[in-house]
């Protein structure tokens, strides 16, 4: 029995300690089906984001305890409110879970006034527009649009596929294309961009944050077909 | 002690790290896990495709719920299911089971003890997550108070009962060190016990333990009389140790200080041998392990609260709670066998440095790195917590 291997076996020890107290990857535990309406003007100017959210029924069903303050079972239209602002408030740390991309960059967006709640056949339902702070025009800029929790505590499900995303008010030139990346090959390209770090980079600062990388997204551009 | 001291300390930043929980999910509502997204260990690629699996089986979980509300036949389905992902979520990374197995690291708990650790903290955490959801809906409606704040509340609980048990342990791992021949030697000599652990050559380390002999003989002659005095300068010869032993045991009959505490083999020396103080300390053991019981399972699981509350606003309560049951003895499978892994990983290490002068440090040692991690583990999650 050298030191050697003694340390070794410490070390081997360490190791195991480090795997169970590190903070990996939680799954999420809320599901959203989303589907999102892109609002512009004729000339294809980009207006606003509109989201509306179908929560699922296990954490709709939680909602209707944590909030039915006068304890009738239903949710009221007070008892709704005070859902919406509860998540606006705490969404509003997390990018409100929306993001529209122009290249390599975050569009600017401004926070939605109140985030509407409605109880419907056992599923909560939320909705809120963001309207677009900046001059976009579409007609020569591609944006892409998406709903991500990068905390990984609720997961967007676009089911409709390209029709989970609906254009309003834009002109009939504009298009869209679906971005869904496989998750395996996500998860995979992930690792990589994981492993390219430095020792001293934090995960997610290079846009490396998983929840990103496995996004759904819209691509939405007005330019004429070339 | 180089190694030694870098080993304590990686296992320190290791158990900084391990704290970022924050206990409100980013949506407001609910408990989120853990707040780190992912994190860039050794293990996050195996973590991503157990958060993968998780996923899976969570909407597989949540249709199982709702085909059974709509009246499908499904309810086999679902407790299986359930069990299913038990075992996977408890393979994810959590705090139940770092604290088991940092606790059966540091309370030096047998086998058998950390599997049914494993189950009780596992069964706690089930009806911790039907008390709260009971008292949500029962209670606390219309009342200020909403039972994500008690799930708060009850992670709080959590988190300081990991502290307080890994301050429990470490208080005892050191009461233990402070008792090892080596170190007394060490320190009836004057000279540093850290000093004596780095002891790198044999000869030196078992002229340690004759002179850690000489040092317990002289004590205990010193409280028995003068008769003794003489013995004490004979005794650096071997030949002289039986006589002067016997002597010297009946005249300190009734010194305590001066009692061996080690195993029979080890108690040459002369001085009585008595039971070790971590056999005689189980009701200090039963009372640890039924705080790290608590410690675990009082922070209840978010899937089985929103399973439990899914079930009572749709009136499938045997559902509900046979869901959550399956799904704690799928997690009590799993954490017992990463419990398992520890004990058989620590006798292993310890099996391995048995012949090393040291041996009894070792096991020190893993004590105090087991109690260190916990009490970390303890003072991450809670600032996280409460940050949070």
């Amino acid at each position: 029995m050298g030191v050697f291997a003694q340390g070794l076996a410490l070390a081997g020890l360490a190791t195991v300690g480090m795997g169970l107290a590190t903070p990996a990857a939680a799954h999420p535990h809320v599901f959203i089906q989303s589907h999102v309406e892109l609002v512009g003007d004729d000339t294809g100017r980009f207006v606003s984001i509109r989201n509306v959210w179908r929560m699922d029924e296990l954490f709709s069903s939680s909602v209707v305890i944590d909030f039915d303050a006068n304890a009738t079972g239903v949710l009221e239209a007070e008892e709704l409110d005070a859902i919406g602002e509860t998540i606006r408030e705490s969404i509003a740390e997390w990018g409100f879970y929306t993001f529209a991309e122009l290249g390599v960059r975050d569009v600017k967006l401004k926070d939605p006034e109140k985030v509407h709640a409605l109880f419907q056949d056992g599923q909560l339902i939320l909705f809120f527009e963001m309207p677009v702070d900046e001059a976009i025009d579409l007609t020569t800029q591609s944006v892409k649009v998406s709903n991500f929790d990068e905390s990984f505590f609720v997961a967007f499900d676009f089911t409709g596929g390209a029709e989970a995303f609906q254009l309003v008010g834009l002109p009939g030139t504009c298009r869209k294309a679906l971005n869904v990346p496989d998750e395996d090959e996500a998860a995979a390209r992930w690792m990589d961009e994981i492993a390219t770090l430095g020792p001293d980079e934090a995960v997610g600062e290079e846009g490396g944050a998983f929840a990103d990388v496995m996004a759904t997204r819209l691509e939405l551009t007005c330019a004429a077909e070339s | 002690m180089t190694r030694l001291s870098r080993v304590l300390g990686s296992l320190l930043v290791i158990g900084l790290a391990g704290g970022e929980a924050l206990a409100r999910s980013s949506l407001g509502i609910g408990t989120a896990e853990v707040a780190a997204p992912v994190s860039d260990g050794i293990f996050s690629g195996l973590f991503t495709q157990i958060a993968l699996w998780q996923r899976e089986f969570f909407s597989a979980l949540r249709h199982a719920l709702v085909s059974l509300k709509r009246g499908d036949d499904g309810f086999l389905y679902l407790v299986g299911l359930s069990f299913a992902y038990g075992v996977f979520h408890a393979a994810g990374p959590g705090h139940g089971k770092a604290v088991i197995s940092a606790y059966m690291l540091a309370s030096r708990a047998e086998l058998k003890r950390g599997v049914f650790l494993s189950f009780v903290s596992s069964l706690v955490q089930a009806v911790s997550a039907l008390v709260l959801v009971g008292l949500g809906w029962f209670f606390l409606r219309g009342t200020a108070v909403s039972m994500t704040d008690a799930t708060d509340w009850a992670e709080l609980a959590s988190y300081a009962l990991v502290f307080a048990v890994g301050l429990w342990l470490l208080a005892r791992a050191c009461g233990k060190l402070v008792r090892e021949p080596l170190v007394r030697s060490g320190v009836g000599r004057s000279l540093s016990p850290f000093r004596r652990m780095a002891g790198r050559d044999a000869a030196f380390s078992s002229q340690l333990a004759f002179a850690s002999q000489a040092d317990s003989d002289w004590r205990g002659g010193e409280t028995a009389g003068k008769a003794a005095a003489p013995a004490r300068v004979s005794s650096l010869s071997l030949n002289a140790r039986p006589a002067q032993a016997t002597s010297i045991s009946a005249a300190e009959g009734f010194d305590r200080t001066a009692v061996c505490a080690d195993d029979p083999d080890d108690c040459g020396c002369g001085r009585a041998h008595m039971p070790a103080p971590h056999t005689l300390s189980s009701p200090l053991t039963l009372k640890s392990g039924v705080a790290a019981v608590f410690a675990v399972g009082l922070r209840p699981c978010s899937g089985a609260i929103v399973i439990l509350t899914f079930g009572l606003l749709n009136g499938l309560y045997l559902g509900g709670v046979l869901s959550v049951f399956a799904m704690a003895l799928g997690t009590a499978i799993t954490v017992s066998v990463l419990a398992s892994l520890t004990v058989l990983g620590r006798g292993a290490l310890e099996r391995a440095g048995r012949f090393t002068p040291y041996a009894s440090l070792l096991a020190r040692v893993l004590e105090i790195a087991g109690a260190l991690l916990l009490m970390l583990l303890g003072v991450g999650l809670l600032g996280g917590a409460l940050a949070g």
